[in-house]
């Protein structure tokens, strides 16, 4: 393993240790009504997920920022963060 | 040495791209969080090419990019945007303004430092 592969090993750990605390955030923002704040999340992750190997997790991430960002109800917004927790979830498990 | 700048308001994404932009030993490498502070490192180090994230909070990408078009020699700098909205027409978007070129996030840490090379011709 190269210098830079330890690197981002390293990172990639930080960056799973790091969704597994914003999961529980953007769990309790969505049951506030905290859209902002879920988006603001979420435009994090969907352009860091995918630098890790998360191209899922990026791109439901995106699916809720774009959501947001249209003014969509609050029932689309949860419905696609569910499936983003979901995926957050398993990437956390899988550790 | 090549002086990049790299400008994103999210740090883990900065030192990905630090790293990564530096396993080409040809470049140096730093990273700015917000636009006034890119505005001021750019004036100070005087960058080779600046990497910028569209959005970030306060002063957006075109935001700063706009400013640094009007300073002077700092005008002539290359830019490269750094955005997950790849359609077409924002893409265009960027070029009108006189972007150097666009780099969808999120990008691929092992080809970083070659679309950079790229860029700067």
């Amino acid at each position: 393993m190269t210098d830079f592969d330890a690197q981002m090993a390293a990172l990639r750990e930080r960056f799973v240790t790091r969704m597994a605390a914003e999961r529980v955030v953007i769990a309790a923002e969505l049951a506030r009504g905290g859209w902002i704040a879920v988006r603001d999340i979420c435009h994090g992750l969907s352009g860091l997920a995918g630098v890790f190997g998360f191209a899922p997790i990026g791109d439901a991430a995106r699916a809720v920022e774009d959501a947001v960002d249209d003014g969509a109800g609050p029932e689309i917004v949860r419905e696609l963060a569910a499936v983003l927790l979901a995926l957050m979830k398993d990437a956390d498990q899988g550790r | 040495m090549t002086r990049i700048l790299y400008v994103d308001d999210e740090a883990d994404i900065r030192e990905v791209a630090q790293m990564s932009i530096e396993l080409d030993p040809g470049f140096e490498v730093r990273t700015c969080s917000s636009g006034p502070e890119a505005i001021a490192e750019a004036a100070g180090w005087r960058p080779d090419l600046i990497l910028l994230d569209v959005m970030m909070p306060g002063m957006d990408g075109p935001t700063v990019f706009a400013r640094l078009r009007e300073q002077g020699d700092m005008a002539r700098i290359p830019v490269v945007f750094i955005t997950a909205r790849t359609h077409a027409r924002e893409v265009a978007a960027f070029f009108e303004l006189g972007a150097r070129g666009v780099i969808a996030k999120p990008f691929d840490p092992m080809r970083l430092a070659e679309q950079v090379r790229e860029f700067l011709g």
